[in-house]
């Protein structure tokens, strides 16, 4: 825990947690910034789906993702009061905020589930969001 | 060319964004509230101006000592005026921060045309009553605006003597003149209502107004400005003499400053052209999504047999594209067979965001283009892989 | 470090609230004497230090989002 996001699998043979993510069109740029696979450049743990919108994504698919073995989930949209179609990431953030109270109701960990804001530009900030997300699964042991 | 300008251009606008997100936090940021501000310099611009209208006298001899005495006389008359008067700059700036970064931002092509539409005609009508608004005051500059604007309505071929006797209200200038532009100035005040029910009719929760700290703001700025720099008016209009020099607002005159190098007529046909652009701006770019490097996922659909109507969609969807009728036959699986309603997509207002898809907990919505069960397939795929490939 | 920040936004704010004050008393001083743009003046002066502390609050973490 509290290493760099970076790192190999090598390091850990259970390998960082594994996190999938939505990424609004809008939002970060994503030419250059996701593998063929999907998969963040530099973070092969970490898959991002890109998303029309960020109010495109069903809480259900957050909640399969934890499911199918993630061990956090997030999805990006514009910055708060940004959203191209006005309003896509305020409902996205109340969705998300209802899925956390769901989740505790369930003895899930709330904070598996994060939802983030950044601009076309702001892609450093992004993906320091997401390490930070990342090490924060692996210091709880989220990875399940 | 042109795209890669308009390109170059967004991402100026957003990089501006950073930068003020940097100082404040997100959801302060005043460039995500340009409607929002304009629509409280309006509200601002309609109670001053009723204040200022209790002591206005639409008359030749009246106008100018009617506006010195709430000006020297009415306590804080002055500064009302000057709110007024400041308002008015404040909205103009507002209404053009919020065309341009609509435009840089491509938030007006496609099924968002009637907004950008209905926004030059409220530009349109709000320049205008600016402008009405110097022509109350009666000076010298009033004076010369009326006479410039009288001769460049002559010389319109056919209809031209008919609109400046419309607009002066007679073959010259009399009381009736200073009446009918009280009117001119109150009137489009009025219809920029009309218009903005057209701006919001298409948008579900408009934002109207800023964040509180921009109201503060605003007001304490208008307060300063008008404290600080009191509004005054020129020396008082004569009949037959020739005014001198004085400040031009260009703002809302530009028209007028270009008239120093252009006949009245070039100068009205610039302006015509000008608007005329605009109304055909979001026709202009014939490109495909494809070509603006977008991924074109098809309008919303309903899947009929899942509808619940349970209106979740009909509720979230940002452009009003979504109605519940009522429901013509059962749903087939087991949540939509008692269904009273059922959800449709009104196809010229749908953007593709899918803002409905993530909002419909009965799968009975998908993007043609990206389906569900795809989208659940490349998560599973994405929380499932086995020991990742080391990068 | 994020306490350090929220101190002195906090500290900030108090001293622009005691600003506005003096603000209060110059408006009851332009009304008082005939001063009347100083008093609009100075509520507008006080009506543009209340932004500035609404966001001071908020990046101390006074205030929530919405």
């Amino acid at each position: 825990m509290g290493t760099a996001p970076e790192r190999t699998p090598q390091a850990n043979p259970q390998g960082p947690a594994r996190v999938v993510g939505f990424l609004c069109d809008w939002a970060v740029r994503s030419e250059g910034l996701l593998n063929a696979d999907d998969t963040l450049v530099g973070m092969p743990h970490v898959t991002v789906i890109r998303v029309p919108c960020s109010g495109f994504v069903k809480p259900a698919w957050l909640e399969l993702a934890l499911r199918s073995g993630a061990a956090g989930t997030f999805v990006c949209g514009c910055p708060m009061g940004d959203c191209l179609n006005r309003e896509g990431n305020w409902i996205m953030e109340g969705r998300i905020d209802q899925l956390r109270k769901r989740l505790s109701r369930q003895k899930v960990d709330p904070d598996r589930v994060a939802f983030f804001a950044f601009g076309l530009h702001e892609r450093e900030a992004f993906l320091q969001a997401v390490a930070e997300f990342v090490n924060r699964l692996a210091g709880s042991g989220g990875n399940r | 060319m042109y795209r890669r300008l308009l390109l170059s251009l967004q991402s100026a606008t957003l990089r501006l964004d950073t930068v003020l997100n940097r100082v404040l936090p997100q959801d302060f940021n005043p460039l995500y509230y340009t409607g929002g501000l304009a629509n409280l310099f309006l509200t601002i611009l309609v109670v001053s101006g009723i204040l200022i209208f209790l002591y206005y006298e639409p008359s030749l001899e009246g106008a100018y000592a009617s506006v010195e005495f709430l000006t020297r006389d009415v306590p804080y008359g002055v500064v009302f005026r000057g709110i007024h008067r400041y308002a008015a700059d404040a909205y103009m700036v507002a209404i053009l921060l919020h065309l341009f970064r609509n435009w840089f931002t491509d938030r007006y092509r496609e099924a968002r045309d009637s907004q950008w539409l209905s926004g030059m005609f409220l530009l349109v009508v709000s320049g205008f009553a600016g402008f009405t608004g110097y022509l109350l005051v009666w000076d010298e500059r009033a004076q010369l605006l009326t006479s410039l604007t009288a001769q460049a309505l002559r010389s319109v071929p056919l209809v031209g003597g008919w609109l400046a006797r419309v607009f002066l209200g007679g073959p010259g200038v009399s009381d009736t003149t200073l009446s009918r532009f009280l009117y001119l100035h109150v009137g489009p005040a009025m219809t920029v209502y009309v218009l903005l029910w057209w701006h919001y009719v298409r948008l579900r929760h408009p934002k109207i107004w800023p964040p509180a700290v921009w109201v503060l703001f605003s007001l304490g700025l208008l307060f300063i400005l008008a404290s600080a720099l009191p509004a005054a008016s020129g020396r008082p209009a004569q009949p037959g003499a020739t005014p001198g020099g004085f400040a031009v607002d260009w703002f809302f005159l530009w028209p007028y400053v270009l008239a120093r190098w252009l006949a009245p007529a070039w100068a009205m046909v610039l302006v015509g052209a000008l608007v005329a652009y605009g109304m055909v701006i979001p026709y202009t770019l014939r490109e495909t999504p494809e070509q603006r490097g977008l991924r074109a996922l098809g309008q919303a659909v309903v899947v009929e047999e899942n509808c619940t109507g349970c209106e979740l969609c009909y509720y979230d969807c940002p452009y009003n594209a979504i109605y519940m009728v009522p429901s013509p036959y059962p749903g087939k699986s087991r949540a939509a067979a008692n269904r009273k309603l059922l959800a449709v997509v009104v196809d010229s207002r749908c953007v593709e965001c899918g803002i409905c898809i993530g909002a419909c907990p009965f799968e009975a919505l998908e993007l043609p283009r990206m389906l569900e069960k795809d989208v659940q397939q490349r998560i599973r795929r994405g929380a499932q892989v086995e020991a990742p490939v080391p990068s | 470090m994020r306490k350090d920040r929220s101190t002195w936004h906090f500290a900030l704010a108090g001293f622009l609230a005691v600003l506005a004050l003096a603000g209060v008393a110059l408006m009851v001083y332009g009304e008082w004497f005939d001063q009347r743009l100083v008093a609009s003046g100075a509520l507008g002066v006080i009506l543009v230090l209340y932004a500035a502390i609404v966001v001071l609050f908020r990046k101390a973490g006074l205030t929530a989002e919405e």
